[in-house]
């Protein structure tokens, strides 16, 4: 494991985590905004356990966990918004959403 | 990481997957109809001959098979054809792959990967099933296909969960999530003579895990998204070699289950009372994998007998089946597991 | 043991450029299905770039959870979203005139930041396994963290499926 530098990991999971922040911004449909933030929550993950790797805890590893946990969660609660967003709207597109707009 | 390494785990993987699982699951296309006929006082499949010879109509799975590839390979109007394609590779694939951690005699030598994750990587892979089911069914192009998918999709979910809290308590006894950890602690004894396998510290468990892993396999009385004869399921435009994909999957799945109820509750390569660390050697160890296979092919036997014997569920039955009574019963188990192992 | 480190640096690569571009495809692809299949592809690399980190566990998991379990409900989402075909109503990128501008700053500086800071050079030593090690945290050091993580998986299970539910009409009620 000594072949690639901790800096190519690094440099991964930034490029995951811009590339899913440029989705979150530029997608209008709500779900296409979701999985761009599974994108940025990998992108950390990564970081993470590149950290752990070359610092040798196991406290990253149990954070990662967290962190997926935490974003199974959000997506649950993300879709159940979604679907009552559908349900109101007949429309997932995050632009139209816009009913609060005084 | 030298050749000879990459060359026979090569071989392993040709030998486990290819000859030992595909064949055992064409095997069981025809051991299944022959046992659905015995179980009906019928005679069963026997014309297909080679040459004259008709072995019991074992000839039967190699004219299914050139039927399957002769047979028009038809993709319905307004398809997405990539997706069509792949989804029955992604229903084949995961049953052929979680083999790789699956311990088939004592030692290195008898599997093609010893993870320290054994049991998590199935999961895993077997989770990944789900793929073929819903990708199949949504890119026919047609809504009976797509009903089917999501409800193969939401079975499996809800079934994986309860399949592997059932797992949980083996974990606490044996302390390992590696396969062969666990076989290798099944060979312990209890009060001196009884072989400590799964089935005898853990049998509520071995019961709910056949149950959550027929129903996973998605096969009577579990197969509304498919209902071979009148539900349509997901697999209700697929046809030729594509159909015989998904069903084939389905046969390899029921090898894996077998593989992993023996690995798990039947103390996998283990014989009772027979050299435990599996350090032996020689006609010990053939005598050892074939132990194993024929638990194996035991276990396959037990759930077609399942199959033919229990009629189909309703679908809210199969539902509650799942969420109301084997997901408490497993954490039930696992509770009972943690206060009799916290009291020994 | 040449051969395995390169070994281990192809695979970093190929991994790398398959999460990289399959994370392309879920946030420019027009199609819906498109981008599910590519979060499914870069979920499965990264699994795959965690194992290269000796994160078995975690690779696991992230298996489990994400491509057995979130990526399902996404394709069901998509799978129920109308005029799914129709790719003015379904998906449109807005302002990536200037999102992409901003992301490809925003790069820049976290870029500059991993360069420009002191990294260790050398990996420690392969723990091993690691489910033992997490297992212990988790019911030890971190046990606080393990419980309120699974209140909250709870607090979601209930309010996923109060805001998902079909309002009851009244007469429906009981």
């Amino acid at each position: 494991m000594t072949g690639v530098p901790l800096s190519h990991f690094l440099v991964l999971a930034v490029a995951l985590f811009t590339i899913g922040a440029v989705g979150v911004v530029t997608r209008r449909n709500a779900l296409v905004a979701l999985m761009s933030l599974e994108l940025m929550l990998n992108g950390v993950n990564v970081a993470f356990l590149a950290f752990a790797r070359w610092r040798g805890d196991a406290l990253a590893n149990a954070a990662v966990f967290i962190v997926m946990a935490v974003a199974a969660a959000e997506v649950a609660v993300g879709l159940a918004l979604v679907i009552a967003l559908f349900r109101h709207n007949r429309s997932v597109d995050l632009d139209e959403a816009t009913r609060m707009k005084g | 990481m030298d050749l000879t390494f990459l060359l026979m785990t090569l071989l392993k993987i040709v030998l486990i997957c290819f000859v030992f699982a595909m064949i055992l699951g064409a095997i069981l296309t025809w051991g299944e109809r022959k046992l659905s006929a015995v179980v009906q006082d019928r005679i069963g499949p026997n014309r297909a001959s080679i040459l004259g010879v008709t072995a019991l109509g074992l000839m039967h799975p190699i004219a299914d098979m050139l039927k399957a590839f002769t047979k028009e390979d038809f993709v319905p109007a307004g398809a997405n054809r990539f997706l069509f394609a792949m989804a029955p590779m992604l229903a084949m694939v995961p049953p052929l792959v979680v083999f790789a951690v699956v311990p088939f005699g004592p030692g290195p030598d008898f599997v093609i990967a010893p993870l320290d994750t054994g049991v998590l990587f199935i999961f895993a892979i077997g989770g990944m099933g789900i793929y073929g089911a819903t990708l199949g069914g949504w890119s026919s192009n047609n809504s009976f296909a797509l009903l089917g998918s999501l409800r193969a999709a939401a079975q499996m979910i809800s079934y994986e969960v309860s399949m592997g809290l059932n797992l949980v308590g083996i974990f606490m006894i044996f302390g390992t999530v590696s396969l062969s950890n666990i076989v290798l602690g099944q060979g312990q004894l209890l009060w001196g003579w009884l072989p400590m396998w799964g089935i005898v510290v853990q049998p509520v468990a071995f019961i709910l895990f056949m149950t959550a892993s027929m129903a996973e396999n998605k096969r009577a009385p579990f197969d509304l998204p498919e209902g071979e004869s009148e539900i349509l399921g997901y697999n209700l435009e697929y046809s030729s070699m594509r159909f015989a994909l998904f069903f084939l999957s389905e046969f390899v799945e029921i090898v894996v289950i077998a593989a992993m109820a023996a690995t798990l509750f039947f103390g996998g390569w283990q014989i009772p009372w027979v050299d435990p660390q599996g350090t032996a050697g020689g006609w010990i160890t053939v005598g050892q994998v074939a132990a194993f296979v024929g638990k194996v092919v035991f276990l396959c036997w037990v759930q077609l007998i399942i199959r033919w014997t229990l009629p189909r569920f309703r679908y809210d039955q199969v539902m509650a089946l799942g969420w109301k009574y084997l997901l408490p019963l497993s954490l039930l188990n696992i509770v009972a597991t943690a206060v009799v192992l916290a009291m020994l | 043991m040449m051969d395995a480190l390169t070994l281990k640096d192809a695979l970093f690569w190929a991994f790398a450029f398959l999460t990289v571009g399959f994370g392309l495809m879920v946030t420019f692809h027009r199609s819906l299905v498109h981008a599910a299949l590519g979060l499914m592809g870069t979920l499965l690399s990264v699994a795959c770039i965690y194992g290269l980190l000796d994160a078995d566990f975690v690779a696991v998991t992230q298996i489990i959870v994400y491509v057995g379990g979130v990526l399902i409900l996404f394709l069901f989402g998509v799978f129920l979203t109308r005029r799914i075909d129709d790719i003015e109503v379904s998906n449109l990128s807005v302002n990536w005139m200037v999102a992409v501008p901003a992301g490809l700053v925003l790069l820049a500086v976290i870029l500059y930041a991993v360069i420009s800071s002191p990294l260790p050079m050398a990996p420690v030593d392969a723990t091993g396994p690691t489910v033992e090690g997490i297992g212990n945290e988790f019911l030890s050091r971190y046990l606080l963290p393990f419980e309120v993580l699974s209140v909250i998986l709870l607090a979601v299970l209930v309010g996923a499926l109060m805001m998902a539910r079909r309002e009851l009409k009244p007469e429906e009620r009981d």
